[in-house]
């Protein structure tokens, strides 16, 4: 039998709504690289959570360096030799680079107190080592992503960590930083520690893992040994060959542009943006995480300002300042993140739907509440919306039924435009397709809806025509009718 | 399931707002007070007792808005004791009449919150700074005006508004706390305004989303906390008869206190008005009890407290088992 440091079995963890893992079995061999990849969603960031302690499994076991073991904490995971160095930097920047290497885990001298003295060279020694060129004394708000980056690595090192797990990494660094960090995993894995690397750049993984595992919907569905891998196949066990419970169909749509954007950029966003959507067309943007279609979708809705480019609304050129004018013009927005962005978690479903016509309700001097009270009963039947009544606080309904409470706040405005980002995001099967269902039931009805989507199936079984982006630029359109499951990753990393 | 036999008790407790709890607790309170001393239901004891509350009350109107935003405002002792002074001056000095003085001092109070709110909205300030610095600049104000003596010689139409009573028990600051009250429960409660506030403070990025204009919103609310604030202050000049430059001074903790026992957030989008006014009866009914039981008056800060931390837990424990 292999040596392996790291074993998941069985590990299962459920959401409300949503099942984020189940049944992953994964093993990890001491001193190799171990690629981890799979769509957004897909489970690798909620497993590693498990692995930190961040997030407790419901079954399953976790056996590490040969113990099973109870990981409850970041820091019982970081005491037993796990290291993170996460997507998102978590170092204090207005402090030394010394003093963030040591956090938690201080050098102290005889009477208890810091010695900053052996701090000062311990924290050297560890950049040396990694081969960072960085002053240990500099505060680190003063240093590139990069280098921070590094920071971390001899900070997850100098806890003594046997285990570096690398979440997305060389997401937002430059090809010769990319380089780099590429060479110094390598190096690493040469002084035997062992690496999962998290990535969506499957070239970066080609070149360096030893093994590769992939998760689909929560699932391990691939493992393999990286020499035997080629990119074509990789892509097709990420996208899967999922059962269709909606079949795709050809719509007919008017030649009438109702959205014309045109050279839109924002820096360190998007550049160069253009395109149209047609009148009831539902137009899918694709890509991965971090492609820029949020922020372009933020920027058309006016929650930012793009630096340049022209906006053409239902025959208007419109330069949008604020959320309330994009409303105004007949535009609704349904955000990514709903418990952060979308809903008002203490308020009622009533109040969550009606807030977008609170104006309208204000008749003779009050709000009358008895008829936004029949408004609200009125979506709810129309869109299957399941609540005990119309006064439930939003938070206690599942995702799929809040995604719907906001999406009939914009249908009671009569919107004229829709932009729906990530629609189905943590929301179950069946939840998923009825909200196909309406989606496409309000197009054809004249609404014009523009989806944002990472999963590449949503976008095949919802959308009229796809634009593909990729680092903040466009790579493609395409009809959908032609397109394929591998085909928008496809279209978005190569070349 | 056996998660389903457990809720239905918990959903009675859970279910009942922190203040409606406070308010039991109170009425219990009076009870008691009222069957060991009965001079604690003395007409002259509710009069002056009332009176007492109504002043802080109506500042914590004013900041029980600012909560529900998830904001705070600490210059409302400030704006209150500014108010006075300022009200008194134009009486006595420049001659204007009394309710004009007030008119255009609450006018300016409202422009001042204002002021708060373009820092907290448009330089993205936090309040906490915000108010703190413009709460020290009204005190500084009021100094300078007054070199830290009072002024004198208010005319009396304005003593008689803050002295008087109705039918012997009911004084005239407790009828505009109760108008004032009942106006902002309707404005929170029936116009679009209102319900924006609860919007803005419960998540201000979804409310941007939704299309309020969250920026005007906080602002606004900054100048209402800063009216109901002047008015007070006013109130309790025109009861004291001279205009004195510590009036309201130790008013901004108490404001806090009273929205927070009634069941107020402090991180915004939860509580209301009503609350406040238990909370404000609450305190002020605690601070008489002290006194008609003869314990020392030094036990007051404690004993408050000891309810805002026990009211705040009840909450939390709301909160935990949902």
């Amino acid at each position: 039998m292999m040596d392996c440091i790291l074993e998941f079995r069985g590990i299962g963890k459920q959401f409300p709504g949503v099942r984020a893992l189940s049944d992953v079995s994964l093993s990890i061999r001491r001193g190799e690289i171990h690629g981890l990849i799979g769509e957004n969603g897909a489970g690798k960031s909620t497993l590693m959570k498990v692995l930190m302690g961040i997030y407790q499994a419901d079954c399953g076991e976790t056996v590490f360096d040969g113990k099973t073991e109870h990981i409850t904490s970041p820091f019982y995971a970081t005491s037993i030799g796990i290291g993170m160095v996460p997507q998102e930097l978590d170092l204090n920047p207005f402090v030394s680079v010394k003093e963030n290497i040591f956090l938690g885990n201080e050098i102290k001298g005889k009477l208890g107190a810091i010695d900053w003295k052996k701090t000062t060279a311990e924290a050297r020694r560890a950049l040396t080592m990694i081969g960072a060129n960085v002053d240990p004394n500099i505060v680190v708000s003063k240093l590139s992503v990069a280098q921070q980056q590094l920071v971390q690595i001899a900070r997850a090192l100098m806890t003594g960590a046997k285990l570096l797990v690398f979440d997305e990494p060389t997401a937002s660094l430059t090809s010769v930083e990319t380089e780099f960090l590429l060479k110094l995993m390598i190096r690493l894995r040469e002084q035997g520690k062992t690496i999962i690397f998290i990535t969506h750049h499957l070239e970066e993984l080609l070149s360096t893992t030893d093994r590769l595992t992939v998760m689909r919907d929560g699932r391990v569905v691939h493992e393999c040994d990286t020499k035997d891998a080629t990119l074509a196949e990789l892509i097709e066990h990420m996208a899967g060959k999922k059962i269709q419970k909606m079949a795709r169909v050809e719509r007919k749509v008017a030649d009438d542009i109702i959205l014309k954007v045109e050279g839109f950029c924002r820096k360190g966003e998007f550049h160069d943006v253009s395109f149209e959507v047609r009148r009831g067309e539902i137009f899918g943007l694709g890509g991965l995480v971090g492609a820029g279609r949020t922020e372009l979708m933020s920027a058309v809705f006016g929650i930012t300002q793009p630096d340049s480019g022209k906006m053409t609304f239902d025959g208007h050129e419109v330069f949008v300042h604020n959320p309330s004018e994009a409303i105004e013009l007949g535009i609704g927005f349904v955000p990514e993140e709903r418990r952060l962005h979308g809903i008002f978690p203490e308020l009622s479903v009533r109040e969550n739907m009606v807030v977008s016509i609170l104006g309208r309700l204000f008749k003779a001097l009050r709000l009358r509440h008895a008829e936004a009270d029949a408004t609200c009963r009125q979506y709810i039947d129309k869109l299957h919306i399941k609540t005990p009544g119309t006064a439930t606080q939003i938070r206690s309904l599942s995702g799929g039924n809040q995604q719907k409470v906001i999406l009939s706040r914009w249908l009671i405005r009569n919107s004229k435009l829709l932009i729906l980002d990530e629609p189905t995001r943590g929301i179950d099967v069946n939840a998923k397709s009825e909200i196909y269902t309406l989606i496409r039931e309000l197009a054809d009805q004249g609404i014009t809806v523009v989806v944002v989507s990472s999963e590449q199936e949503e976008l095949l079984l919802l959308t009229d025509r796809v634009m593909i982006m990729h680092e903040g630029a466009v790579k493609g359109f395409r009809d959908t009718v032609s397109l394929k499951e591998k085909d928008i990753l496809d279209i978005a990393l190569r070349s | 399931m056996n998660c389903e036999n457990i809720k239905p008790r918990r959903r009675l407790l859970a279910n009942m707002p922190t203040a409606g709890m406070i308010f039991i607790i109170l009425v219990m309170l009076c009870v008691v007070l009222g069957a060991v001393k009965p001079a604690f239901l003395s007409q002259y004891n509710i009069m002056s007792l009332s009176r007492s509350i109504s002043y802080k009350t109506m500042v914590a109107f004013g900041q029980t808005l600012v909560l529900l935003t998830g904001g705070i405002d600490l210059s409302v002792a400030g704006m209150a004791g500014m108010a006075g002074i300022f009200v008194t001056t134009l009486m006595v000095d420049v001659g204007l009449d009394p309710y004009l003085a007030m008119a255009i001092v609450i006018a300016g109070a409202f422009l001042g919150g204002l002021l708060n709110g373009f820092f907290i909205t448009k330089l993205k300030m936090v309040p906490f700074v915000v108010t703190l610095a413009t709460g020290s600049i009204f005190t500084g104000i009021i100094y300078v005006v007054t070199k830290g003596s009072p002024i004198m010689g208010m005319p009396e139409k304005a003593t008689k508004l803050g002295q008087g009573v109705i039918s012997g028990i009911i004084p005239y600051p407790v009828v505009l706390m109760t108008i004032l009250a009942v106006l902002l429960v309707y404005m929170l409660k029936f116009t679009p305004f209102g319900r924006h506030i609860y919007a803005v403070g419960g998540n201000q990025y979804a409310a941007e989303i939704a299309g309020i204009k969250t920026a005007k919103v906080t602002s606004l609310v900054y100048g209402l906390s800063a009216v109901t604030a002047a008015i007070a202050g006013i109130m309790i000049t025109c009861r004291l008869g001279t205009a004195q430059p510590t009036v309201g001074a130790d008013w901004v903790m108490p404001s806090v206190t009273a929205a927070c026992i009634g069941g107020t957030s402090l991180s915004g989008g939860r509580g209301g008005i009503i609350g406040s006014i238990v909370g404000g009866v609450f305190m002020g009914v605690i601070s008489n009890a002290i006194v008609i039981l003869n314990v020392s008056p030094y036990w007051e800060n404690v004993v408050i407290g000891a309810v805002v931390l026990v009211a705040i837990a009840i909450d939390r424990f709301k909160t935990m088992s949902r």
